[in-house]
Parts: C-alpha cells; sequence; structure tokens
C-alpha cells in the first residue's frame, strides 16, 4: 500500500478532528476524499503530509513516515499562499530549488492550459492564484498528490478547467486524493471514493462497487452522510 | 531563485535599509570630518559619538533581523515545509543571509571608526579593525541571529506565543539573563584559553596634552597592560560553541515544526 492510516486520531483542543481513523491505498488510483465540512478531511490530508503528527496511532506513506516521504508527495493546501510578487518565472525558479522533482516545462504548461497570466500573484484573481498553486503541485512528478479543495471557491468555468488539467495530469504510476464538496462536478474522475463523517471513514468504495450498485458518488454522499 | 535569493527578496526592505543606515552614517561622518576644525580632539569626540550612538542599535539589529528571518517557517506557506530539502538547506539559507547582512553593517561602521580616528591622527595596529569586526561577528551577531532563528521556530512550532507578550518579554528576560550568566561563566571558567594581543592604539600628543599626561604621543596599549595581558579569547569560543550548538536545534526545530 502506498498510504497507510491505522488507528490515527487527532485533536485539536478539545475538538477531535480525526478519530481511530484507518485507511489504505494502494498505488495508480484517483481517490475522492469526501465529506461535509468538519468531517476531517483536511486535517487527514495534512497529517498524510506530515504537516500535523497525530496524537495517536500512525501514518506511512510508501512504508515510511510521512517526513521522511516529503520528496513522495506533493501537497496542496485549502489556503495555500505563496508569495505576493512571485510570477511564473520566479515560481519555477523557486520550486526547482525546493523539489528536485519539479518540472518548469510541463509547469509552464499547465500555467498556459490554466488559462493563469504570466504575472505576479498579487496581480492575479482568487480564481487565477488557485490555479497557479494547483500547476505548481501538478508540476512535480512524485508518487503521491494530496490535493485538499482544488475545485474550491471557483466558478463554474474555472472548475471545468482544474478537472480538465487534472485528468490530462493523471499518471498511472501515481495515486492522487483530491478532497472535495464539489462532488457532482468531480463525478466520473475518481477510482474510489472515501467517505468521511466525523473524522472516521465511513464507507471507503471503488467507481466499479458504485456502478454495480446503480449508484452516483453523489446518491451515495446524500446516504451516508445525510 | 534559490534559497538565499528568496531571504534576500523576502527581506529586501529590512536588508537595505540597514545598509542605506550604514551608508548615511558613512557619508554624515565623512561631511563632520570634512568639515570640522583641524584639532584632533573633535575627531575623537565624534568618533567616541559615533559608537556610543551606534552600540545599542547594533546589538539590536542581529535580534531583529533574526526575527524577521525565522517569522514564516509555519502557517500557510506549507510548500516550504513539505520541501524534501532538509532543514539544513532553509536554516543556512537564513542565518547565511543574516550574517552576510551583519557583516556588512558592522564591517561600514569599523571601516568609518578607523578612517576617523586615522583621520584625527590616531595610529593602531592594522590588523585591528578586521580583528575588531570578526571579533564582534563571532562573539555576539553570530549566536545572536541564531538564537533568534530558533526563538522564532520555537514559537511557530510549539506556540508559546499564545500567552501574548507577557511570554515574548519574559522569554527575552530569560535570554538576556542565560547570556549575561553565561558571559559571566565564560570569563570565569575559560580564562585558560589563550589571549588575543593587546593593540597599539596611539592618541597624538595634543590629545594626550588635552589629557593631562605626559607629553608625547600616547600608546593606550600601555595603559591596558596594567589591567590586562590580552584580549580574552573566551568570548570568541564560547560564540562559537554556542552558534554551532543553536544551528542544529534550528534545524531539529524546522524538521519538527507543526503547520496545525
Amino acid at each position: 500500500m502506498l498510504v497507510e492510516l491505522k488507528d490515527v486520531t487527532r485533536r485539536f483542543g478539545e475538538t477531535v478532528a480525526v478519530d481511530g481513523l484507518s485507511l489504505a491505498l494502494p498505488s495508480g488510483e484517483v481517490v475522492g476524499l469526501l465529506g461535509t465540512n468538519g468531517a476531517g478531511k483536511s486535517t487527514t490530508l495534512k497529517l498524510m503530509a506530515g504537516l500535523l503528527y497525530p496524537d495517536a496511532g500512525e501514518v506511512r506513506l510508501n512504508g515510511q513516515p510521512p517526513r521522511k516521504a516529503r520528496g513522495e508527495l506533493a501537497f496542496l493546501p485549502e489556503r495555500g499562499q505563496m508569495y505576493d510578487w512571485l510570477d511564473p518565472k520566479g515560481a519555477a525558479g523557486l520550486f526547482g530549488t525546493l523539489y528536485p522533482d519539479f518540472r518548469p516545462q510541463r509547469f509552464f504548461e499547465l500555467l498556459a492550459q490554466l488559462e493563469v497570466p504570466k504575472r505576479a500573484l498579487n496581480q492575479m484573481s482568487k480564481g487565477q492564484r488557485a490555479r497557479f498553486l494547483l500547476a505548481a503541485t501538478l508540476a512535480r512528478k512524485v508518487r503521491l498528490y494530496l490535493l485538499d479543495e482544488p475545485l474550491g471557491g471557483v466558478d463554474l468555468i474555472t472548475r471545468d478547467r482544474i478537472l480538465a488539467a487534472l485528468v490530462s495530469e493523471w499518471r498511472e504510476d501515481a495515486t492522487y486524493l483530491l478532497s472535495t464538496h464539489e462532488v457532482a462536478e468531480a463525478e466520473g474522475i475518481f477510482d474510489r471514493a472515501v467517505f468521511m463523517k466525523e473524522g472516521r471513514v465511513v464507507l471507503s468504495v471503488s467507481a466499479e462497487e458504485l456502478r454495480e450498485r446503480g449508484q452516483s458518488v453523489a446518491q451515495a454522499f446524500r446516504e451516508v452522510l445525510a | 531563485m534559490n534559497l538565499v535569493m528568496l531571504e534576500l527578496r523576502k527581506h529586501r526592505m529590512l536588508i537595505g535599509g540597514l545598509l542605506l543606515l550604514a551608508l548615511l552614517w558613512a557619508a554624515w561622518m565623512v561631511r563632520l570630518v570634512l568639515t570640522s576644525g583641524p584639532d584632533p580632539f573633535d575627531y575623537l569626540a565624534i568618533n567616541i559619538g559615533f559608537l556610543f550612538a551606534l552600540t545599542p542599535v547594533g546589538l539590536l539589529v542581529p535580534v531583529v533581523l533574526a526575527r524577521a528571518l525565522s517569522g514564516e517557517a509555519t502557517g500557510p506557506l506549507a510548500f516550504l515545509l513539505t520541501s524534501p530539502r532538509r532543514g539544513l538547506a532553509h536554516v543556512s539559507a537564513r542565518f547565511g543571509v543574516a550574517l552576510a547582512t551583519l557583516a556588512l553593517y558592522y564591517g561600514a561602521i569599523v571601516a568609518v571608526s578607523a578612517w576617523v580616528a586615522a583621520s584625527g591622527g590616531i595610529r593602531y595596529d592594522a590588523w585591528l579593525p578586521p580583528a575588531a569586526w570578526g571579533y564582534f561577528l563571532v562573539a555576539w551577531a553570530a549566536p545572536a541571529v541564531i538564537l533568534g532563528i530558533v526563538y522564532g521556530l520555537l514559537v511557530a512550532a510549539y506556540r508559546p506565543g499564545r500567552g501574548g507578550q507577557i511570554v515574548a518579554a519574559a522569554a527575552t528576560l530569560g535570554v538576556l539573563k542565560t547570556w549575561s550568566w553565561l558571559t559571566q561563566q565564560a570569563a570565569n571558567r575559560l580564562d585558560f584559553l589563550p589571549r588575543l594581543p593587546l593593540p597599539h592604539f596611539t592618541v597624538p600628543r595634543e590629545v594626550a596634552r588635552y589629557l593631562g599626561l605626559p607629553t608625547g604621543d600616547l600608546d593606550l596599549q600601555l595603559g591596558l597592560r596594567a589591567v590586562a595581558d590580552g584580549v580574552p579569547s573566551a568570548p570568541v569560543f564560547t560564540g562559537l560553541l554556542l552558534s554551532a550548538l543553536l544551528f542544529w536545534v534550528a534545524l531539529r526545530l524546522w524538521e519538527e515544526v507543526e503547520w496545525a
């Protein structure tokens, strides 16, 4: 398994964000991490990225703790920020320094595909910045992509562009884990849907199983999480 | 853009401001020397006043710089922490930029001070200005900078700052107290370390006469010899040791920082 979480718990004060969560994901899947607000999706992704430590349990990426496997994962945070003065050229240089697996050529291709203007971030709209960050994340060549709400807070046209870019980028040797509320728009791109509620995984089901049940992801979402 | 360029770009206002301040000082001193009378006592007064004015600022500069350089390891800038580049690269870039800035800043102060003194007829060993510059950098600037970085990372990692300014003030006081204790201990216990030579520092006869001393040039080394047989090297060794230790702590903290 590429990703393994065993009985992971993470609290913030009195709040239990992730509660004894266990999850195993194989290599080469596109996984939707779905759940209502406060279900613990972002915390789970941060635990996988090594940006948070679990209070209990164990997180392993390719058999290693996340901090040791940073070279194998790319993380797009929900409210990702970047230095405002960075333009695409500067960002390519910076990311090339930070990440040995960064592909500048692919970054510029993705920016073009996502119609991101070639100017500094402080001269971009919110949607353009989101696409800029997504392009920077996808331009890395790693085995695990953790994308927290890549479709959040953008208009329908932008969503379509992002989804098209995501689909064009899928590689069979990589696993993509996306958290999203936009279940209907993301329908059809997942190999697996993982439903979370109150910090726990309540259902992990493949797209094939859903098809056999005659259910869409959105229908399963309503059924499981309502 | 590498990590050093990134730090320079991020803190260009602070770094540029410090260097501009040093340049303005230099220009002001040059003007004062060139427009003041021929009495070398003027030069001495200018130089001493200049150093007294700069000392408190110069002592605080490393702390301010280090605080700025350590302030963003956490928070929304997660791309720094998920980088597979080790803490060594990040901390080295920050420490290196701070130290290089301070080297230029103190370098300008020492150079201007030496020039003013020389203009006043004061003679000293040629090695004195670079030695004083190096001594100050190693004994004070380097440990102060890395301590500031450790403090910033500590706040970022474990958030003792939730207590607000009281915690920050207590931590600062604690650090100053610890520093003072360490200096005292170093002076007392590391007395066996070799001493650095006392410099020759000769003031012109006009100044000596003004001070009521025998006529002729006055070499301050003679006066210093009466109280010490050399400049203690303990602060240099303590500074080096502390810097290395704190650098290691900073690396560990960088690896441990949480994003919550």
